[in-house]
């Protein structure tokens, strides 16, 4: 089963965390598939490289499920495909080729894929290649007109530094950086807006510098003498906060730098050393991530097979109190996030299979349909009855709510439709009734989400499930109105494409069983037209009006009415009644005749002025008139 | 044919003060400056506004249409035959849907709509002394002339017209006073000398002979300018 966790094992929930902060939950998700290389798109999908069999692996972070694998060998990006990259568009860079040809793929697809559907239909967008081989991490940052990627390639003896200049899906151009610097090693690292590349040249020594995703932008060298010697380095998304790893001294070390623009209009950077933070062990990667929701600016780093963490205060690192998130092998870690948009930081070790989910966010598993994932409405069942129940489970958090999303846009604001909220218990476990008839028949993404504010900032958890609903749904607002010797029936069918008919019966037999409406015209359904009425085919969300004439003032009649779809499932509505009587329009109330009288020659009659009427007419007539006589007079 | 002859007066009301900016008074004889200036003659009016008009006999609009007024939205023309001397014609339009009434006094399924559209030919004085005067009280009186009708969905329809009076009294408020850049900006593009969002309280009084008896005070809210 696809939508049970515990069948897919892909959720044991693992303590790893337990500093001041609130990141005490970590799950690991088994993705079946060697990790080689982690990204997460769109703040949803978590794409893994398996190198050794040549797949990729998809992962919806928005309902905790795995998406098929998808087979890279068909790209044709040469023998194998060695790295991925992945910025904030949909598009997927790979490599393959010796590692010198780069492709690209649109994965604007995986939007629209339901439940349990497999990744198909990928095909290359484009490819370019380098005349060298790729060595290390590339980035994508972007700019609000294009996507760059920066690629770090070696020749063998020295390295280069190439941005490719993407448009909608389509390079540009490329741009080739160090060329002339004989550059012995590069480390690389990015904020939203800049790429920072430290390098050791033989020419300059060690120097950082900062590139834009703009082609009229020429790169930034700062400070040339502060970073001789770094194992790593990390910037926060906003590019303010740079840490490296450095290598220099006996005691390894944290440098805290303060990055900042120069004054306008000059468009170049520069940066403060701030502080040092003492390590047992050199950090080999580092990270600066924030989380949605949460103040402060973490520095996560590899302290041989540790992964810790270390709270910013503003641009300074403490004086200690770094903890520990977890311990692994000591090898490469790869560290993908989508911590800023939806508070969740995902870590796996190379050659790995499972990840794990970094975050403070409140964890919702279980989650269930205990009716079954297909909800069909018994035959001859009562509409009262029918309901469904859902049930999950969550580690913590004060509210949740379920909703309807559309089309699967399960994001960390609220779906469209709230179907129920409430408050938690201590329980950990929800069960929620829920009436099918206030979904229309097709499927629905019922998203799940677990709060522990009702205001931001907040932490969410999130889950979802599918349900299908096939219902013949009664009408909506049907109403049985009296008329003189008359019965309004007035409904309105509900926004159902498969409605077959609508069956209205009538009729004075008020000891008709309410499943047998046809045995309520036994006595009394004769009026115009006769009972039943017969609605072939209606039309979604239309309002109907039935009048029944030639009936019995004074007598009880009853209404029901049956609908059936093009299934063959049909459902009864309620019964309604009313006694039909004469009925007096205003006009009648009044005695009012009508016609013109005011008007005389219109209406035929004759009119007499009321000597009220004169006086308002005709006073206001002489005073102007003796106005102007006495102006006149002055002239 | 009286009701031509009281019809042809009202015309010739009409003429009579639409005559009377024709030509402007003489020239008076030079006067001490004032520090206070006098409110400059005004030609024309125009007002757009909403009514509710509280029916005295409410007990069949009530029970029909589940209120006890109407509420016309209207128009209203002004002509100044003299300094402060009003004389204004109005049209308004009501539509109310409700349902007609069983023997029970219950509330039935077939619907009645009823239009009113009531007219208004009125002569009113407004206390505009001042240049910039911030509130402007007004009184009149004019006559009624409304219109009726009734559309039934299963009876016949209905309509007709009822005759009568009105007096009214009404308080201004210059709204060029609070925003005088944007009175440059009407004056200069529209010739619009003063805006106010005027308050009227209008009781009147319709023929009762027989059937449906529009007597009743109404509250209207407008915004009226003068050119």
């Amino acid at each position: 089963m696809l939508f049970l966790f515990s069948g897919l094992g892909f959720f044991a929930s693992i303590l790893l965390y337990a500093g001041a902060s609130d990141f005490r939950s970590s799950i690991q998700v088994n993705l079946g598939a060697k990790v080689n290389h982690l990204a997460v798109n769109q703040d949803r999908f978590l794409i893994s490289l398996d190198k050794a069999n040549q797949k990729l692996k998809f992962f919806d972070t928005w309902n905790w499920r795995n998406i098929s694998a998808f087979d890279i060998k068909s790209l044709g990006l040469g023998d194998t495909v060695e790295w991925i990259a992945v910025g904030q568009s949909k598009t997927l860079y790979l490599a393959g080729g010796s590692k010198r040809k780069i492709g690209w793929l649109n994965l604007a697809d995986l939007d629209s894929l339901e439940f349990g559907e497999s990744v198909s239909g990928l095909t290359l967008e484009g490819t370019t290649t380098l005349p060298y081989s790729i060595s290390g991490q590339a980035w994508v940052i972007e700019s609000s007109t294009a996507e760059c990627l920066f690629v770090p390639a070696d020749t063998g003896s020295r390295y280069h530094l190439y941005r490719l200049y993407f448009q909608d899906g389509v390079l540009k151009n490329r741009d080739e950086y160090m060329d002339t610097l004989i550059v012995s090693s590069i480390k690389l690292t990015a904020s939203k807006e800049y790429v920072f590349a430290r390098y050791y040249s033989g020419v300059f020594g060690a120097q950082l510098s900062a590139y834009q995703c703009s082609l009229a932008y020429t790169p930034t060298v700062l400070d040339p003498t502060s970073f001789p010697s770094i194992l790593a380095l990390g910037i926060d998304e906003y590019g303010e906060k740079l840490i490296s790893s450095d290598t220099t001294t006996l005691a390894p070390k944290l440098k805290a730098y303060k990055v900042y623009k120069q004054p306008s209009p000059s468009k170049m950077l520069d940066f403060d050393l701030i502080n040092d933070f003492n390590l047992s062990h050199p950090a080999k990667q580092l990270w600066v991530k924030k989380f949605y929701g949460e103040e402060e600016v973490l520095v996560f780093f590899r302290e041989e097979g540790d992964f810790r963490a270390l709270s910013l205060d503003g641009n300074t690192l403490p004086a200690s109190g770094d903890r520990l998130v977890g311990s692994f092998s000591d090898t490469s870690f790869w560290l993908a996030e989508s911590s800023s948009a939806d508070g969740y930081l995902y870590l796996a070790v190379e050659d790995s299979k499972t990840v794990s989910v970094i975050t403070a966010n409140p964890r919702v598993y279980n989650l269930n349909l205990l009716s079954g994932a297909t909800i069909i409405t018994e035959p001859g069942g009562v509409i009262e009855s029918d309901t469904f129940r859902i049930r999950f489970n969550y580690d913590k958090g004060r509210y949740y709510y379920l909703a309807d999303c559309p089309d699967f846009a399960i994001k960390h604001n609220d779906c469209e439709k709230t179907l129920s909220y409430g408050s938690l218990g201590s329980a950990n476990t929800v069960e929620i009734i829920l009436s099918a008839l206030a979904l229309n028949d097709g499927k629905h993404n019922l998203g799940v989400f677990v709060r522990d504010s009702t205001s931001s900032p907040l932490h969410q958890g999130r889950n979802a499930i599918q349900a299908e609903i096939d219902l013949a749904p009664p009408p909506q607002n049907f109403s049985l109105k009296f008329g003189d010797e008359k019965i309004i029936i007035e409904f309105k069918s509900p926004n159902v494409a498969d409605l077959a008919e609508y069956i209205v019966y009538y009729g004075t037999n008020d000891s008709a069983p309410l499943d047998q409406p046809e045995l309520l015209d036994d006595t009394g359904g004769d009026g115009e037209p006769n009972s039943p009425i017969t609605i072939s085919y209606p039309q979604p969300n239309k309002e109907y009006k039935i009048v029944v004439y030639n009936l019995v003032n004074g007598t009880t009649y009853y209404a029901q009415i049956r609908t059936e779809d093009k299934g063959g499932k049909y459902a009864i509505s309620e019964r309604k009644n009313t006694i039909p009587q004469e009925v007096q329009t205003p006009s009648e109330m009044a005695g009012e005749k009508g016609g013109f009288n005011c008007l005389g020659s219109i209406a035929g009659t004759k009119r007499e002025l009321k000597a009220s009427e004169f006086v308002i007419w005709v006073c206001p007539a002489i005073v102007l008139l003796i106005i102007k006589i006495r102006l006149r007079r002055r002239r | 044919m009286r009701i031509r002859g009281w019809l042809f007066c009202s015309v010739m009301i009409l003429g009579l003060s639409l005559s009377g900016w024709a030509k402007e008074p003489k020239e008076e004889k030079a006067k001490p400056e004032k520090t206070i200036k006098p409110e400059p003659k005004s030609n024309f009016s125009f007002e757009l506004g909403y009514q509710q008009f509280y029916l005295s006999e409410k007990e069949i609009f009530d029970a029909v249409f589940g209120r006890e007024y109407i509420d016309p939205i209207g128009i209203r023309f002004g002509a100044f035959p003299l300094k402060n001397l009003e004389v204004a014609l109005g049209l308004g339009y009501s539509w109310n849907k409700g349902v007609g009434i069983g023997t029970g006094g219950t509330p039935s399924g077939e619907t009645v709509r009823m239009t009113i559209i009531p007219v208004q030919l009125e002569l009113g004085y407004r206390f505009d002394f001042k240049e910039e005067q911030l509130l402007v009280p007004s009184v009149g009186v004019g006559g009624d002339w409304w219109f009726f009708k009734e559309d039934n969905e299963f009876a016949d329809d209905v309509e007709g017209d009822k005759a009568g009076w009105h007096a009214f009294a009404g308080i201004g408020l210059l709204l060029d006073r609070i925003d005088p850049s944007g009175r440059f900006f009407l004056e200069k593009e529209w010739g619009i000398e003063n805006v106010f969002l005027e308050f009227t309280v209008r009781y009147a009084e319709m023929n009762t002979e027989n059937g449906f008896d529009f007597s009743g005070t109404g509250y209207s809210l407008g915004l009226r300018m003068e050119f």
